[in-house]
């Protein structure tokens, strides 16, 4: 009788796919084509056929007036609206989970959609009374400028509040964002006092979210802040992937870490100030889909983080049929379906990594 | 084309942790820094990596540090920290894809797509790839960060430049078997030209590997020169104090060392 050879370690290796980056590619494929569905069922749901649309969008001569206003001026923005706010909030969800190195982070819950979102409160009571010359250089962009510095200014804060010596503490981080956002809502709260009714209205927008105010004008003050942080955000991704590993070691692979510190701040601030200054708060995005994108393709931010714009676009479409069909005829504010969504997931996530928070 | 660190002080707050450390190694050659717990060994090596702040000149390959860009570093040379936190999901293959971030200067872009494989084969991984990082024994991960830092300098000379392997503490999570295949992958490096610089625990492996020791004892250089120089009888037990003597091995002549255990008795350990 033998003695079996003692097992090498590798066979007892659980093999799983080594490459994920073909995984990826493939994601995108079907994200950019699911993308391109929701928004052709979304222009025309309950309002026109599906041949309608494709035939208003293309300037077919037998579509009905109708059906050409419905898709052109009053569908299309507020499709538009929805995929770049959702990509934009999507990947500054990722941008800021690499930063902080951590899948906790998220714009809305550290306060900085607060920050963003008093930005644009302060502009739309008191930019009445800036100067003319001042109002009339930045026309539409005034809001969502201000939202941009509102959100600078909290990220900022919260990273010099938060990081010490390069590690984020979770505990702190949550807690400043808390401080924070009760922070600006209060400033809110006093502006709201000097409001007019006119911009009362503007205002309710804020605490709930909500793309059903979108139109044209809207839509381009926001869209070209947007779009150029989405084209900017996969340069960051190699920064990124170096900064997994702390800033010491990506330092020493290359990575002038606090420049990209710097510009991963401003993509996030730019991003999440331009989205909220056209729909308000709307949280959870950027926190659920980055990280369902992280399970199936892994955490590589190549591919993470133009999948997280893909799929942020898609989740804010879904989330728009839901509110508008939920109590039909009448709207639910977009902010409360992804809150009801995103809450409970958030918290999974949370019971996940709770060796994350327990410090 | 050498490592040469003159005068290194480092500061923490209002303590002085270095005090005026002199340094030089030579490419081709395995340099050991030693010393006791808490004296400064890692603090030194983060100085003239450019991790910390620090007083005095570090120049590598006669590229001074503090005036060099991170990009240009990262190809003179790579550095294993003592421990590396990992956030995210990330596998094996992926993080030692992390080595190429600075790109490959290995002369032949195309050998960049196997290199760390064959980085993992080299530290003894093979077959890992698809394994995820944060399920790994403590060893383990050490040794995917070794195949990551190696990845970064594959070539231990490029361009006539040598490349330089900065390593905190490479084998104290190891085992015996382990040690010694890490100890004779910096050890091969720099027969091929480049420079290792490790910080040591293990002096009997210092004596096996190294050509040029600095002893380290308070933030200050003890002593530094060769083997046979620093590694003596009363200098060991001077810095580290206890008693032990240097003994040689019978088979190949390497010096090994013999830890006295009276000097604990003396300490009232046992009666
Ligand atoms: N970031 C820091 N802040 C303050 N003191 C530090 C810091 N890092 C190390 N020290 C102190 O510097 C001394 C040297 O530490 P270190 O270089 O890590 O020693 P070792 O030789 O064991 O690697 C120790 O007394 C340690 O407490
Ligand atoms: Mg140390």
């Amino acid at each position: 009788m033998t003695f079996a050879p003692a097992l090498p370690t590798q066979s007892r290796t659980v093999r799983q796919p080594g490459d994920r980056r073909a995984l990826s590619h493939l994601l995108t494929l079907l994200l950019v084509a699911g993308l391109l569905l929701t928004i052709l069922l979304s222009l025309g749901w309950g309002a026109a056929s599906d041949a309608d649309v494709i035939g208003a969008l293309f300037g077919a001569e037998d579509v009905s007036v109708r059906d050409r206003t419905i898709v052109w001026d009053i569908r299309l923005p507020r499709v538009l609206t929805g995929v770049t706010v959702g990509a934009a909030l999507a990947v500054s969800g990722a941008i800021m989970q690499g930063l902080f190195r951590n899948p906790l982070a998220d714009p809305g819950l550290v306060g900085v959609s607060a920050g963003a979102g008093f930005g644009a409160v302060v502009a739309i009571v008191l930019g009445g009374s800036a100067p003319i010359w001042l109002q009339a250089a930045l026309g539409y962009y005034m809001v969502p400028l201000a939202a941009f510095f509102g959100g600078w200014t909290t990220t900022l804060l919260l990273y010099k509040v938060a990081t010490r010596n390069g590690r984020t503490s979770v505990a702190t981080m949550l807690l400043a964002g808390i401080a924070l956002a009760a922070l600006t809502g209060a400033l809110t709260g006093i502006l709201v006092y000097y409001a007019t009714d006119d911009e009362l209205r503007d205002l309710t927008f804020w605490g709930l979210g909500s793309v059903a105010g979108a139109n044209w004008q809207k839509f381009w003050a926001a869209a070209p802040l947007i779009i150029t942080c989405l084209v900017a955000a996969p340069l960051l991704a190699r920064s990124l992937n170096a900064l997994a590993l702390g800033e010491a070691a990506a330092g020493h692979m290359g990575i002038r870490v606090q420049l990209m510190k710097r510009i991963a701040i401003l993509t996030v601030a730019c991003s999440v100030g331009a989205a909220v200054a056209t729909t308000g708060g709307i949280g959870f995005v950027g926190i659920v889909v980055p990280h369902l994108l992280r399970l199936v393709q892994g955490p590589d931010h190549k591919g993470l983080l133009i999948n997280s714009a893909l799929l942020g676009g898609v989740m804010l479409l879904l989330a728009d049929a839901v509110s508008r069909t939920i109590i039909a005829p009448a709207e639910m504010p977009i902010g409360i379906i992804t809150a009801v969504i995103g809450g409970p997931f958030f918290l999974w996530i949370l019971l996940r990594n709770r060796s994350l928070v327990d410090f | 084309m050498a490592l040469i660190a003159q005068n290194i002080d480092v500061k923490f707050g209002a303590t002085q942790i270095l005090h005026g450390v002199e340094f030089n190694a030579e490419p081709g050659t395995f340099s050991a820094i030693i010393g006791p717990n808490g004296s400064g060994k890692t603090t030194f090596l983060r100085a003239i990596t450019g991790e910390v702040a620090f007083g005095g000149t570090v120049s590598i390959n006669g590229l001074d540090t503090q005036g060099t860009s991170a990009e240009i570093l990262a190809h003179e040379r790579a550095v294993l920290a003592q421990s590396t936190q990992l956030a995210f999901p990330f596998n094996v293959i992926e993080v030692v894809r992390l080595g190429l971030t600075a790109g490959v200067a290995t002369g032949n872009p195309a050998d960049a797509n196997g290199l760390p494989s064959k980085a993992l084969e080299r530290v003894g991984l093979g077959g890992f790839e698809g394994r995820f990082y944060a399920e790994l024994s403590g060893g383990e991960k050490q040794r995917v960060q070794l195949a990551r830092v190696l990845v970064q300098i594959w070539l231990p000379v490029l361009d006539g430049r040598p490349r330089w392997l900065f390593l905190d503490e490479p084998v104290s999570s190891l085992d015996i078997g382990h040690q010694l295949m890490v100890m004779q992958i910096a050890a091969d490096y720099a027969q091929a030209g480049g420079g290792v610089v490790a910080v040591m625990h293990d002096l009997n492996l210092t004596a096996m590997f190294a050509q040029n020791v600095l002893l380290l004892a308070n933030g200050r250089c003890l002593a530094s020169g060769t083997p046979a120089d620093v590694l003596t009888d009363a200098t060991l037990s001077a810095a580290y104090g206890c008693s032990l003597s240097i003994n040689t091995a019978p088979t190949n002549g390497t010096p090994w060392l013999l830890p006295h255990a009276a000097q604990l008795v003396g300490h009232g350990g046992v009666q």
